[in-house]
């Protein structure tokens, strides 16, 4: 018994050596070597490490702008961040072992499901899993869950959303590929089918964006922190800068208090960078494991792909949504304060990724005018979500950060809105 | 529905069969000039060649080879044409046969072809070369 005890009480509630388990297994399930799995396990007991640290950054960065933009707004500034939010749960909340447990039975879930209905779609992001098992888990602990029953509702709603998502978006996708081929594994459907139905309402899908002359490529998007640096430094500057040299000087010790401001947000992008190398040093051993034994037990699947998969059919749909989704964003940081809501700020690596996809689902249902419109309507649409959850955010204990990918969203709200009232009776 | 769905799926195969049956010789012949004309061609006149080849081997079925052309096509030229939507039909068809043949590896090898593609398409897109 106090074997058992020592187990739950010391292993399986450290989050490193839960996540460093479950890669072992997937390499054992996968009948690698020897050397092979204590060598991946480590690396995935590495990784665990390497996005504490890096969420450690985010976070010290995170409060010092929280507490510059209440002194210079006089209000809440939320930056959307996923990946602050899962370091932050796995880390300060300690949340990281049913998190991982939860990113297990999704995937667990997304088999089962594959394999015993007609839906045959199998989520292939990792990385989104991950977001999706960090969101289910917290606010299923917010929502009352704890241990076993916290993992289990977490791996159903993940692994239902693993699968409804790519059904619903499959019948545009195949007007997109034209074909059945593949399916998209990218939680920001949601935001996709909305962006399709605006387009659908106000343009023509003859008129497409390929017609049409862009540049072909942004050179700050070429550098993944590049482009969270182009935004994050002004961003960090221009509050400093209303916050005012008093106030700023205080935080900042003997450091002029603008360059200090300069190097937080040089930090914050310093915490992205090192957290998404511990979540790739994660996922490189886990994901591969996995989707392998996926693909066998379901041979006929249709793999769902992260959204870069699309780009190519419609590249100048891509640049259209991006840039129309900065502009809603955009309009929404200042509209959202005006109803209540905290100021959302704008989030590029976002907005390249969910808006680019979601320019060729506009371009799909309504052309160049849909795309447009369906653009900047994504960009509102994509920051009105994640407003939304600011308040349980904060009162979760959470620095200044919401989520970002709708999908996950979208199954927060449904632990917050359904599934915690309904605790609440029983 | 689902009985319908089946019975079209059917129609459409055989129809594919039969159409592949009455235009193969041609293609064949095709193929084999267009082999000739790939020793001596260069730049945009080869990834025209090279996509073509990897296109009719596509229509013929012969899924290694139409893999072999159109991965010198997009090695030569990354782009963003036929050449990727293809190889991600390909490689995904190669994927399902090395999945109902048990055959991990494979399986594997195909995921990460995919996963190659993918990166190559948020490349093009953000202008790296």
């Amino acid at each position: 018994m106090s074997i058992i005890n020592f187990i739950i009480t010391n292993i399986l509630t450290q989050a490193a050596i839960t996540i460093a388990l479950i890669a072992m297994l997937g390499l054992i399930l996968q009948k690698k070597s020897i050397g092979q799995i204590i060598a991946g396990t480590f690396k995935t007991l590495l990784g665990f490490m390497v996005l504490s640290a890096g969420a450690g950054i985010i976070v010290g960065s995170l409060i010092y702008f929280g507490k510059i933009f209440t002194e210079g707004f006089h209000m809440q500034g939320i930056i959307p961040s996923i990946e602050a939010i899962n370091g932050q749960a796995m880390n300060e909340l300690g949340l990281g072992s049913p998190i991982a447990f939860t990113f297990l039975a999704i995937f667990v879930v997304n088999i089962i499901i594959a394999r015993y209905t007609k839906w045959k779609y199998i989520f292939l992001t990792g990385q989104a899993i991950l977001w999706m098992a960090t969101m289910c888990t917290v606010f299923g602990y917010s929502a009352g869950f704890r241990g076993a029953t916290l993992i289990i509702v977490g791996g159903v709603v993940g692994g239902i959303f693993a699968v409804a998502m790519p059904a619903f978006a499959q019948p545009l996708i195949r007007t997109i590929t034209g074909s059945d081929d593949i399916a998209l594994g990218h939680f920001c459907t949601i935001g996709y089918l909305f962006e399709a139905g605006v387009a659908k309402l106000v343009g023509n899908p003859e008129e497409s964006t390929e017609d049409i002359e862009l540049p072909k490529g942004f050179e700050f998007l070429q550098d993944t922190y590049l482009s969270v640096m182009v935004v994050m430094v002004p961003l960090y500057l221009i509050t400093a800068f209303f916050a005012g040299p008093e106030f700023g000087g205080n935080l900042a010790g003997h450091t002029d208090y603008l360059v200090y401001a300069f190097l937080q947000a040089i930090q914050f992008v310093v915490g992205v960078y090192v957290l998404l190398a511990g979540v790739r040093l994660i996922l490189a051993e886990i994901v591969p494991a996995f989707r392998g034994i996926a693909m066998k037990l379901v041979p006929n699947a249709i793999p769902a792909l992260d959204c870069p998969v699309l780009f190519p059919y419609a590249p100048h749909a891509v640049i259209i949504g991006f840039v129309t989704t900065t502009i809603g964003t955009v309009i929404a940081m200042f509209v959202l304060p005006m109803f209540g809501l905290a100021m959302i700020l704008p989030g590029m690596l976002t907005n390249f990724f969910a808006g680019g996809t979601a320019g060729i689902f506009g371009n799909a249902t309504g052309g160049k005018r849909g795309a447009i419109i369906g653009g900047i309507a994504h960009g509102f649409f994509i920051t009105l979500l994640p407003a939304l959850l600011v308040t349980i955010f904060s009162h979760l204990g959470f620095a200044n950060a919401t989520a970002t990918d709708v999908d996950t969203v979208a199954a927060a709200l449904l632990y917050a809105w359904i599934i915690t009232p309904l605790m609440s009776i029983f | 529905m689902f009985f319908f769905k089946k019975k079209n799926q059917s129609t459409d195969v055989a129809a594919s069969t039969t159409k592949t049956e009455v235009v193969g010789p041609d293609l064949r012949v095709r193929i084999e000039q267009l082999k000739n004309e790939l020793e001596v061609a260069n730049s945009d006149l080869r990834i025209q060649i090279l996509n073509e080849l990897g296109s009719k081997l596509f229509a013929l079925q012969e899924t290694d080879a139409a893999i072999q052309y159109y991965e010198l096509s997009i090695q030569e030229n990354r782009s963003l044409g036929k050449a990727y939507t293809d190889l991600l039909k390909l490689y995904n068809i190669k994927r399902k046969e090395a999945a109902l043949s048990n055959n991990d590896k494979q399986v594997q090898q195909y995921l990460n072809k995919i996963d190659a593609l993918m990166k190559l398409s948020k490349d093009v897109i953000r202008g790296l070369d």
